[in-house]
């Protein structure tokens, strides 16, 4: 199992994530964040309802929390409906449905899974880069792909936010 | 012998789990539920890995047994005696000698006693009619679940005695090729091997006596080379490791580390632990985690139904779910019919089994009359009638453990078949996966039929532990006539599950039917005075008559097995079902009772819940976490070493590396 993908599962036993957050949110896609020689990941956390025919309704992401990327410790957490940083968003109510369209459209649940692990795996070179400070263009043109195709659409205005960066490198057209 | 950690610390974990399920179950008042976990559990607290040592006489067997678990004193060991029939050792809280014998009696005895019933010396000709000696003590070396089978020299086989050396080889999770450093293997040795090795796979050689030696080296080199020829395996293939009982002995004495270094001892220990934990470890817990993660699941389900019953659902929603529940407790209830397709498969499954098996017994009962006219036209043979004898018997008990074999992995198959058939398997699948544990939720047309990796490889592997533990039964059913506890020992207290039951049957008659009878080789060596042509033609008639009568004997026995077999079968799946619908009609009644409520009740409600789903999420989860690191070691032990090809192309050289990369990632 990939580093980060251990992360994900991780999460939901550690007690903060277990106080803060709904037994029933979705973790959303990490940040990568580098500060003073050290790297971490911000995860997003946002709401999910079925519609009952095979969709997902989303809810805005209401919190994030920052790992050490070394040790899994958790470094921070914000609750953005406390915090507010960009009002001119909607930030309660659904927002959009989940699968989005390029993923509907090309490829069924055992695929999209495959895929989740693949951008998993890349996520561990994406740290490990980060951690050197070497990397390739290539490398970042594959996660950029798979990136933008797996990153939940309606929730693109909020990982902006949470991470203008990150998403203004990775994000390309699909 | 060191712990071997890895084994022992997950056997730990897992046990420390199902302390944690159990009381989950007990919470949630599921006493179907409990007794099954506190079964799986006890199947990993007992279960055993068998390591079979065996090899020619006087190559020091004994000696390296008493090495390997610290205890110099344990099996006789002077060099003028040997040891002539099987003994094992197990863990025990206290030790317990016992001797059994052929009468079906036995005895407890003391250490000292040992060589009064094991060795040639104090028991000539086997006098007292002994077939087995089994020792259980508080070695903290075996507490993991280790059983050794210290067998009598292959050359030197008791008559009586060989059925039982063989039916442990050929069930063992390991055998331990003990040979003399100061000759090299023979070719009765390597015959011995070849014959063996295809029946159990994992072989490791010792060469002992190292200290005597000079240049031991010379003889595990030319051992490595014959063995290699005769089994047609590769030299790098093969372990073969030299050690020296007498120099670990030293050691125990003196705590000298260069004197445990020079005995090599680690590296056999090392070895073995390695190949035991591949087969029988790996098997061992994969079953358990399977065990484990179904009754969790049954456990959370109802549950996991009221709190869904308790979000804001619709009342329409929540007749649905509660449609779905009442169709699953119908589909469970059909399945307990007289009439249900499981139950025609079931029967007719078990008549094609029945088929092949009276065709292949037929063909083995042809091939081993063949073999008796070869030996009669062997002149070494006629030389040496007692052999002859032996080599029937051998023969016999191959053909039986063969078709034992086929019949257990043509059952479990077809266990597979009506599983699936009947849809148990696929209920399964789908409570592995409560909705909000999805990072991301799951679309409804695969739903059901996804295959969680991890959970599909408990599945696999706990069934072959299952049937495995058959083989298992097979040897304490094979003495299991004369020793009835003894099967208890092999399918760790859990003689219901459908293998055992196999190889409890099969085993019971067999010691008096397939071995040779005094008499008979009595006969045979007074002929040898006889002119060689009525030699042959008197030898003709006896062993004709001796293999048609072990035969009949052996096929009597099977045909009882069999349908033992299908009942216990039936018996197994019917239980499996009566399991999935209770664990539905708990769902319906959360449901019923949520529907009853009102909002604001249904919140509170619904609050009360999360702490005990909480858990069981975390239990499945640690289960998981379990599962999957488990199959990674092993996948990681056995893959195949990758080969470079210095002449591939080597990889493109990254023209866009980029220096100083992420500042994206800045703050």
């Amino acid at each position: 199992m990939s580093r980060t993908e251990k992360l994900f599962k991780e999460i939901r036993k550690m007690p903060l994530f277990q106080q803060v957050i709904p037994m029933e949110a979705s973790i959303g896609w990490p940040i990568t964040i580098r500060k003073n020689g050290k790297v971490y990941a911000k995860f997003p956390f946002f709401g999910q309802k079925s519609t009952g025919n095979g969709e997902w309704d989303l809810t805005p992401p209401f919190a994030t929390i920052t790992f050490d990327w070394s040790n899994f410790i958790p470094v921070e957490y914000i609750n953005l409906r406390f915090q507010n940083p960009a009002p001119e968003l909607t930030w309660q109510g659904t927002i959009g449905v989940f699968p989005h369209s390029a993923i509907k459209q090309r490829m069924n649940t055992s695929e999209y899974k495959q895929k989740r692990q693949e951008l998993f795996v890349m996520y561990d070179e994406l740290f490990q880069a980060l951690a050197t400070g070497k990397s390739s263009k290539s490398k970042d043109r594959e996660f950029s792909q798979l990136f933008s195709l797996l990153i939940e659409e309606p929730l693109i205005p909020y990982y902006r936010v949470i991470g203008k960066k990150f998403i203004d490198h990775f994000l390309i057209e699909i | 012998m060191n712990f071997n950690p890895s084994f022992q610390a997950q056997k730990q974990q897992v046990l420390t789990l199902f302390g944690k399920a159990i009381s989950s179950a007990q919470q949630h008042n599921r006493e179907a539920i409990e007794k099954g976990l506190r079964e799986a559990k006890t199947y990993l607290e007992q279960g055993q890995m068998v390591l079979v040592v065996c090899g020619e006489f006087k190559q020091g067997k004994s000696n390296l047994i008493n090495a390997l678990l610290n205890e110099p004193n344990l099996f006789p060991v002077d060099i003028h005696i040997t040891t002539s029939l099987v003994s094992t050792i197990g863990y025990g809280e206290t030790e317990k000698i016992t001797v059994y014998f052929e009468n079906g009696q036995s005895e407890q005895i003391s250490r000292e006693d040992i060589s009064k019933y094991v060795t040639e010396q104090k028991n000539k000709d086997n006098q007292k009619k002994v077939v087995l000696l089994t020792i259980e003590t508080p070695n903290p070396l075996l507490k993991q679940g280790l059983l050794i089978a210290d067998t009598p020299g292959v050359g030197g086989l008791y008559k009586n005695h060989a059925e039982v050396s063989y039916a442990y080889i050929m069930n063992a999770d390991a055998v331990l090729y003990v040979s003399d450093a100061q000759v090299t293997l023979s070719d009765d040795e390597l015959k011995f091997v070849k014959k063996i090795e295809s029946r159990c796979q994992n072989f490791l050689f010792a060469v002992t006596k190292i200290d005597r030696v000079k240049n031991y080296q010379l003889t595990v080199d030319n051992n490595r080379k014959k063995l290699a020829q005769v089994l047609e395996r590769s030299e790098d293939s093969l372990t073969i490791i030299p050690v020296s009982s007498y120099l670990k002995e030293v050691y125990l004495e003196s705590q000298d580390a260069e004197d445990l270094e020079d005995s090599n001892f680690p590296i056999l220990e090392q070895e073995l632990w390695q190949f035991l934990n591949q087969q029988r470890g790996y098997i061992l817990i994969l079953r358990a985690l399977n065990k484990l993660a179904q009754y969790v699941s049954e456990i959370k389900q109802p549950i996991q139904a009221e709190w869904s019953a308790y979000q804001k659902h619709t009342q329409e929603e929540l007749a649905q779910m509660q449609q779905q529940f009442e169709a699953d407790k119908q589909k469970y209830q059909a399945l307990l019919n007289d009439n249900a397709q499981w139950l025609t498969l079931l029967n007719d499954g078990m008549a094609d089994i029945e088929k092949n098996f009276r065709n292949q017994f037929a063909r083995g009962t042809s091939n081993i009359h063949h073999l008796a006219q070869q030996l009669l036209d062997d002149e070494q043979m006629l030389e040496k009638p007692e052999q002859m004898g032996n080599s029937i018997v051998t023969d016999i008990n191959i053909l039986v453990s063969d078709l034992s074999q086929e019949v257990l992995q043509q059952a479990e198959e077809l266990q597979t078949k009506i599983e699936i058939a009947s849809g148990l398997k696929l209920q399964q699948l789908a409570m592995e996966e409560p909705s909000w544990e999805f990072e991301h939720p799951d679309w409804s047309q695969l739903k059901n039929h996804e295959k969680l990796n991890w959970w599909d490889k408990t599945v696999e592997v706990g069934r072959r532990a299952s049937w495995s533990s058959a083989g298992a039964g097979f040897i304490g059913g094979i003495v299991g006539g004369v020793i009835g506890g003894v099967v208890g020992l092999f399918s760790g207290g859990i003689a219901t599950i459908p293998g055992a039951i196999w190889g409890s049957s099969i085993g019971a008659s067999l010691v008096g039917a397939v071995s040779l009878p005094s008499s008979l080789q009595k006969g045979v060596s007074e002929m040898k005075q006889v002119e060689r042509g009525a030699v042959k033609k008197e030898l003709n008639i006896i062993l004709k008559r001796y293999i048609d009568e072990s035969l009949i004997t052996c096929r009597a026995e099977l045909d009882n097995g069999l349908t033992k077999l299908a009942r216990s079968l039936r018996d197994d799946l019917k239980g499996r079902i009566l399991e999935e619908k209770e664990t539905a009609e708990s769902s319906l009644r959360s449901i019923k009772e949520a529907r009853k409520l009102s909002q604001e009740q249904a919140a509170k409600k619904a609050a009360t819940l999360k702490a005990p789903l909480q858990q069981l999420s975390q239990l499945q989860g640690s289960i998981e976490q379990i599962a999957q690191d488990v199959i990674k070691q092993n996948d990681s032990a056995t893959k195949e070493p990758e080969i470079l090809n210095s002449d591939m192309p080597s990889q493109k050289s990254d023209e866009e590396i980029t220096e100083n990369y992420g500042d994206f990632a800045d703050e």
